[in-house]
């Protein structure tokens, strides 16, 4: 965890990616629950249930569009606190 | 005009085809919640939503609350009855003890209600929700007396509940608060002091509101070491729950706001108002903090009911809408241009609401399960378990569901083009109600250093070790079936 080793002695590193990571594990929560959803599905699938093709086109949807998110907001994350606490309060 | 249809069958589905609701059965009120019965319970609870809280939702926010000259406030017309017949449907006790006249049903199926009713009408819906949080708090805090005093009222929905925190200098930092609390020597307090956004705080809806309130008793130490929690009644009570006198604190003024006009928004004047302590002497904050879950999993809830609500009525409107051609030739040649659903980047802006709104349904219903679990299980090591993820899923889904639930209804006023921009439509309605739920029970910014600050190291990481290890073993168990999943797991 990227947090452990940088944020103990830097708390404004913790400060600065908050947000960025608090969205990278909503991601990461939403895509395990698509990962049950889906299986569920296929299960149901094979069942006959045809109602359920529509569920697996927005799981797809989600992990190829969607969660390639994550990529994005680990690199803010990682970037770390040094440009946002840069500027003193006069340049904003 | 916009509609709503209330997502039954999917929250029938999440519930028991994906995360096994019913293994619980051997749970105190989890018996009763099986799915036939669950499935009515929620049918009933869609029916009143669509048909009495959904037509109200326009003429709620064009009519606002208004505040008198003598400090009473009206809720727009329609309000009053459709808060009654949910009140009186027992909605609002679903997840109560029986003891007090509730329905003593796991908090799941609550917050499946939550959400309809949220998405039907959020103004509305608050009432009720603020309601139900002050329920969870005297049930947690109160004493006995207090218990049998207010919860059968506000259970049955005779009497409201608020949230008195935030003052004109603090809303996030409350070990800034200033109301002061001054003890009668009989038990009593006298309370002064002023409290702003106050949800709820003064309204025509019911005979009584009780407001819980956190002060500073004269002498506690600063910070947030020395706040306690009362309860201060609208009307004194009896103790058989009879009215009596006009208590002390009065509505001072309204809030003009962007959004929720249905929802009376209120700087709350306490002049020496009487009040009782609720649990411990300086213990307020961390009496809030324990009820602070499920109000937070509850704002959350009404992220994901306005991006779903959007979402219906982008995606109908998208079928409807004639412009353009497919670019890949005409779909429908006998008309004048195809229908905006055959071109990719509505589809597209389509999906992506859809794809959150199920997952986050999912995530919701998931937290509200392993909460419940924590709740009753007899298992210490279960309800741990349980304790933890609630802990760590909280700033997660009021964080990234409001984030996202605001950008989505802003996505599908995007399908609507110029239309979506006009009032009449409903679509920036949804807009400025979603907006809230991204600032109050803790602005988002605050939800994430909560996660990163205080959830993530918790006990040495042990909520989040516990997340990781099930998604691992849920990927390994089914990474040769299904392949195509395990793009998640990182
Ligand atoms: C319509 C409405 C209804 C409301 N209902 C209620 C109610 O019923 N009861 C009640 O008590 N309150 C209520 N509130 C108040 C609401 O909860 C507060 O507005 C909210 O908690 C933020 O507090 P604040 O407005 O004082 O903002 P501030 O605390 O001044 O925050 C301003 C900004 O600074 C950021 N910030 C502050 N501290 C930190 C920090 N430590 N780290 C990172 N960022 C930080 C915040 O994220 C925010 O973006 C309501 C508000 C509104 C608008």
């Amino acid at each position: 965890m990227w947090f452990m080793a940088n944020a103990m002695g830097k708390p404004d590193n913790a400060g600065a990616g908050a947000t960025d990571y608090m969205h990278l594990f909503g991601l990461v929560a939403l895509g395990y629950m698509w990962a049950r959803i889906a299986k569920t599905a296929l299960e149901k699938q094979a069942e006959g249930d045809e109602t359920m093709a529509t569920k697996l086109v927005a799981g797809r949807f989600f992990m190829e569009r969607m969660i390639p998110e994550t990529a994005t907001r680990l690199a803010a994350i990682t970037a770390g606190a040094e440009a946002v606490m840069a500027l003193p309060a006069d340049a904003f | 005009m916009p509609s709503y249809k209330a997502p039954v069958a999917d929250t029938l589905f999440l519930l028991y085809d994906v995360l096994g609701f019913d293994r619980h059965s051997n749970l105190p009120g989890f018996a009763d919640a099986g799915r036939d019965t669950v499935e009515t319970i929620l049918e009933e609870g869609a029916k009143l939503c669509e048909k009495s809280f959904q037509p109200l939702n326009r003429s709620g926010d064009l009519q606002g609350c208004v505040r008198l000259a003598n400090g009473d406030v009206t809720t727009p017309n329609g309000f009053k009855e459709a808060f009654k017949a949910f009140a009186e449907g027992g909605w609002i006790g679903l997840a109560a003890g029986p003891e007090y006249g509730g329905q003593g049903l796991p908090h799941t199926v609550a917050a499946a209600i939550n959400e309809y009713a949220s998405a039907a009408n959020m103004a509305l819906a608050m009432y009720a929700g603020l309601t139900q949080g002050a329920i969870a708090a005297l049930v947690l805090h109160g004493s006995d007396e207090q218990k049998k005093l207010y919860l059968p009222k506000m259970i049955e929905g005779s009497w409201t509940g608020t949230m008195n925190l935030t003052e004109p200098h603090c809303g996030t930092d409350l070990g800034l608060i200033k109301t002061k609390a001054v003890p009668q020597g009989d038990g009593s307090y006298k309370i002064t002091g002023q409290k702003i956004f106050i949800s709820a705080g003064e309204h025509d809806m019911t005979e009584n509101i009780v407001h819980l309130v956190l002060a500073r008793i004269e002498g506690a130490p600063e910070g947030t070491k020395g706040i306690s929690l009362f309860v201060a009644p609208k009307v004194l009570p009896g103790a058989d729950g009879s009215l009596g006198e006009r208590n002390a604190v009065s509505c001072g003024a309204l809030e003009h706001k962007m959004g929720i006009h249905g929802n009376s928004t209120c700087v709350m004047n306490y002049d020496g108002a009487t009040a009782w302590l609720v649990g411990e002497e300086n213990r307020g904050l961390a009496a809030m903090f324990t009820m602070m879950n499920e109000a937070r999993l509850g704002v959350g809830v009404q992220g994901l009911a306005q991006s779903d609500v959007a979402y219906q009525n982008a995606a109908a409107y998208a079928k409807d809408r004639l412009q353009g051609r497919s670019l890949t030739g005409a779909k429908e040649a006998a008309k004048p241009a195809d229908p905006i659903i055959v071109h990719p980047d509505v589809r597209r802006t389509l999906l992506s609401i859809k794809a959150f709104n199920e997952a986050a349904r999912a995530l919701v219903l998931w937290t509200a399960i392993r909460g419940d679990v924590a709740h009753v299980s007899e298992d210490p090591k279960e309800r741990q378990a349980g304790e933890d993820h609630m802990g760590l899923m909280t700033p997660i889904i009021k964080g990234v569901i409001t984030d996202v639930g605001f950008d989505n209804a802003v996505k599908a006023q995007q399908m609507f083009g110029g239309h979506g921009y006009i009032a009449e439509w409903g679509m920036e309605q949804f807009v400025r109600d979603a907006r809230i739920a991204m600032i109050y029970e803790g602005a988002n910014g605050v939800q994430a250093m909560d996660l990163v600050g205080r959830k993530l190291p918790r006990d040495g990481g042990r909520a989040i070790m516990a997340f990781f290890k099930e998604v691992d073993g849920f990927l390994k168990d089914n990474a040769e079936t299904q392949g195509s999943n395990r793009s998640s797991s990182r």
